[in-house]
């Protein structure tokens, strides 16, 4: 019985199913394309996880709904074939009394089925699905838009804001009176640094951004680092003289650091106290023997690794510590003991002077460097973490070994990367500051911060407002620091 | 169990072969003859109105022969009597000449019934109708006596003479089931029903069926299912009929001046079954309840001023409280 009806019923059911899975469809769809539509228009960021999750959720919830909505019981089916098909309730009355097993029910239940087999009842597809058809336009009318508009480009904010203070030009004007009263310094360096300087004053007066300002003074930085560096030939004499197996040559080398303010240990005093007079007795012939023996190394060995820094003979650091061999190979011919102590007294206090007085004229440059650098930080305010790793903070490459020596390949601080070529590294495994680090800021070797140093800067250097000058500056001073040459 | 459904599939059919023999005698108002139809199924009475000489007598004579029942006219007039149409007790002498008293039936004691110009009779001789037609059963003195069944009262009424008559009062109004209105024959029915009569005056119309299966049918008729959205609107119908009820639709309060009785609403759904089963259905329909609508509350719904001023008639304002009915499903 009421075969007719089932039918119906269960065509009702998968119509409802898949109206409702459709209208689902196109509201998720609807919903998706909205969504990326406003936050394209709007410019927002937003994890397309959640996007996709807010949209299946509204699709989910939609089918639910839809369903109950458009799902018909059967007494509303019957009542809407009633209407639709103006069927005298006949189907209604079926439904009310189906359990009625009385005869005038039965022919009730007949005319009701004869009357619905009369009937088409099964409408075209277009017609059945016309209202999920319609929400599928729609959607399909909102996520096409969605997809093809472009997202909106989003305003940067203007860049902070600088202006040249007359604060900024008094400090700017001491900094050089103090730069230029310095007299214990190579006099062309110090002009150079004065000339940044002013040139740095002129370049500020016409920059207008924040950035800009950063990016000026730290060309100035680096410049007048390269320009203290420039002078400063300790890092190559130290590297030149460790190089060497002998002890004493290794004590020098430190000797030298150490008038530079860097703490490597021992001092000439150690090669002194090998030689003194005591040691010289007549009586221990063998001693004296052997001592001088070392001391005609030393002073060999002095002129010969000295002899290969060709860049720097005429150097007063190479040609002090160059006279200090020849004085010592000088007071070795001398025949009579309490002479030839005298000589090798003379040799060393001359070396002392000699080159103690070059070493402290390049640690006064290297004082102003510091003294520009620290005051240009201060008054301009630039963050430690913009300023890139400075020349004259990197350290040489030096054996440790307080025995053998050894080459400068064998050297505790490493022989790869940093400032220089081959085995003359600078600091290359020395801890810096790296603030552009990719996992945040660290302390890293000095090897790994100089690629971070350089994409930053890079990228700074398309910055407008930067002067060409100061770009220009920046430039070489990356591609010393990359291809290790100390001198144009 | 077949018997019964055979039975119920032969309704029709018998109504059609009903409809069929009074065709031969009564030309044209088909309606009026389905509604007296219904009524006599349903075993209600019918107020028929209409003109003299449009075939109300003929109608209900002819029903007699075609359903194999007795029938009796009264004529009503102003100085009919009560007795006259109940019946009186009467002294009488025997055979062996005693005397005693004997109860003479009236032409109430009939299946069918005609009230002819029922509302020319006063009021005291109409109310002697109200217990025949409500219960079928006469009481004389302190005797009741039964009616046959199926017994079936078809009074007419003239709207046109209304000098010397005595209106029907509401409850005997209500007595009836249907009021229907039998309309002037169209010039083609007028040529039938000349033609006819210069033949013979006489009803030809045949017997097709009798008084039991009258009452078979009215048994049939009373399990024709009524789904409870139809009762529903049923009672809301009537009950909208009243203007003294808020809930009352719109029409009710400007047009009504009192509504239909319980009645009513009794007389719809028995009479609606019957009209589904007459149609070849077998449940009740809104269609069913609508058209039967106009009879039954024509004449127990009276209309107000403001019908009359805005020229409604009662079946207007019927067709009305339908709609409203309709609009608040």
């Amino acid at each position: 019985m009421n075969e007719g009806f089932e039918k119906i019923k269960k065509r009702h059911l998968v119509d409802t199913v898949i109206k409702s899975i459709l209208i689902a469809l196109s509201l998720g769809a609807f919903v998706f394309g909205a969504m990326l539509l406003i936050f394209k228009l709007l410019i927002i960021d937003f994890s397309p996880a959640y996007h996709l999750l807010i949209s299946v959720g509204a699709a989910a919830i939609c089918g639910v709904v839809c369903f109950f909505l458009l799902h018909k019981s059967a007494l509303a089916l019957a009542r809407s074939l009633d209407e639709e098909f103006a069927l005298g309730e006949k189907v209604q009355t079926m439904v009310r009394f189906k359990d009625d097993r009385s005869d005038m029910l039965a022919l009730q239940r007949e005319n009701a089925e004869e009357t619905l087999k009369g009937i088409k009842t099964k409408k075209p597809i277009a017609k059945r699905f016309a209202s999920a058809l319609i929400c599928l336009a729609l959607s399909v009318c909102m996520l096409l838009p969605a997809v093809i508009v472009p997202r909106g480009v989003e305003e940067a904010p203007p860049p902070p804001p600088f202006s040249f203070t007359e604060d900024h030009e008094f400090a700017m004007n001491m900094l050089i009176e103090d730069i230029e009263s310095r007299d214990s310094f190579n006099t062309e360096t110090r002009d150079a640094i004065v000339a940044e300087l002013r040139s740095l004053i002129d370049r500020l007066k016409s920059t207008h951004t924040l950035d800009g300002m950063y990016m000026n003074v730290i060309a100035s930085i680096v410049k007048v680092d390269a320009l203290v560096e420039e002078i400063s030939t300790y890092k190559t004499v130290c590297v030149a003289i460790d190089k060497s197996e002998n002890h004493d040559m290794k004590l020098i080398a430190r000797s030298i650091l150490n008038l530079q303010g860097y703490e490597f240990g021992g001092d000439l005093g150690d090669i002194r106290e090998n030689y003194k007079g005591d040691t010289l007795d007549p009586k221990t012939n063998e001693v004296i023997l052997t001592l001088t023996e070392k001391l005609s190394s030393l002073s060999t060995e002095l002129v010969t690794k000295l002899a290969t820094l060709t860049d720097y003979e005429s150097e007063t650091l190479t040609v002090g510590l160059g006279t200090f061999a020849a004085e010592l190979a000088s007071a070795l011919e001398e025949e009579n003991a309490n002479k030839q102590q005298s000589l090798i007294d003379k040799a060393f206090e001359n070396v002392s002077r000699e080159v103690g007085e070059e070493l402290t004229a390049q640690w006064n440059a290297k004082d102003a460097r510091t003294d520009v650098i620290s005051r240009l930080t201060v008054v301009f305010e630039i963050p430690k973490s913009m300023i890139p790793p400075l020349l004259g903070d990197a350290l040489p490459t030096l054996s440790t070994s307080e025995g053998e020596g050894g080459s400068g390949d064998d050297t505790e601080n490493g022989a790869s990367g940093g400032y220089g070529e081959g085995n003359e590294l600078f600091g290359s495994n020395d801890l810096i500051y790296d603030p552009f680090s990719e996992d945040g800021a660290k302390y890293v070797l000095y090897g790994e911060a100089y690629d971070d140093y350089y994409k930053t800067i890079e990228a700074i250097l398309l910055d407008e407002s930067v002067s060409t000058e100061a770009k220009e500056i920046l430039r070489e001073y990356f591609r010393k620091l990359s291809d290790g040459t100390k001198k144009n | 169990m077949n018997e019964n459904i055979e039975k119920i599939k032969s309704f029709s059919e018998s109504v059609a072969k009903i409809k069929a023999e009074l065709a031969q005698d009564v030309v044209g108002n088909k309606d009026v003859i389905d509604s007296v139809i219904i009524a006599i199924v349903a075993g209600g009475n019918v107020l028929l109105e209409g003109v003299p000489g449009v075939g109300k007598t003929r109608l209900v004579r002819s029903l007699g022969r075609v359903l194999s029942l007795p029938f009796s006219r009264i004529q009503f007039t102003p100085d009919l009597m009560p007795s006259d149409i109940t019946g009186t007790n009467i002294i009488e002498k025997d055979d062996a000449g005693k005397l005693n008293t004997v109860f003479r039936k009236g032409p109430i004691f009939a299946n069918l019934v005609l009230a002819d110009e029922i509302n020319r009779a006063t009021p005291k001789t109409q109310s002697a109708m109200l217990e025949v037609m409500q219960e079928h059963k006469v009481t004389v003195g302190n005797n009741v006596y039964t009616l046959d069944e199926p017994f079936f009262v078809l009074a007419t009424e003239n709207p046109i003479e209304q000098d010397g008559t005595y209106p029907l009062p509401e409850a005997q109004m209500d007595r009836f089931m249907f009021k229907l209105i039998m309309k002037f024959p169209e010039v083609d029915e007028l040529e039938q029903i000349v033609a006819m009569t210069q033949k013979t005056m006489e009803e030809t119309a045949n017997a097709v069926v009798d008084g039991k299966a009258i009452l078979d049918m009215r048994a049939l008729a009373a399990t024709v299912p009524v789904i409870p959205e139809i009762m529903n609107y049923t009672m809301r119908l009537v009950a909208n009929t009243h203007p003294e009820r808020t809930a009352s639709v719109a029409a009710a309060h400007k047009y009504v001046k009192y509504g239909a009785s319980p009645r009513a609403a009794q007389a719809l759904i028995t009479a609606a079954k019957v009209r589904a089963l007459l149609k070849g259905n077998y449940n009740v329909s809104y269609e069913d309840i609508d058209e039967l609508a106009f009879p039954v509350l024509r004449h127990r719904i009276k209309t107000n001023f403001n019908a009359g001023n805005e020229h409604l008639s009662t079946d207007d304002v019927i067709k009305l409280l339908i709609k409203e009915t309709r609009a608040q499903r």
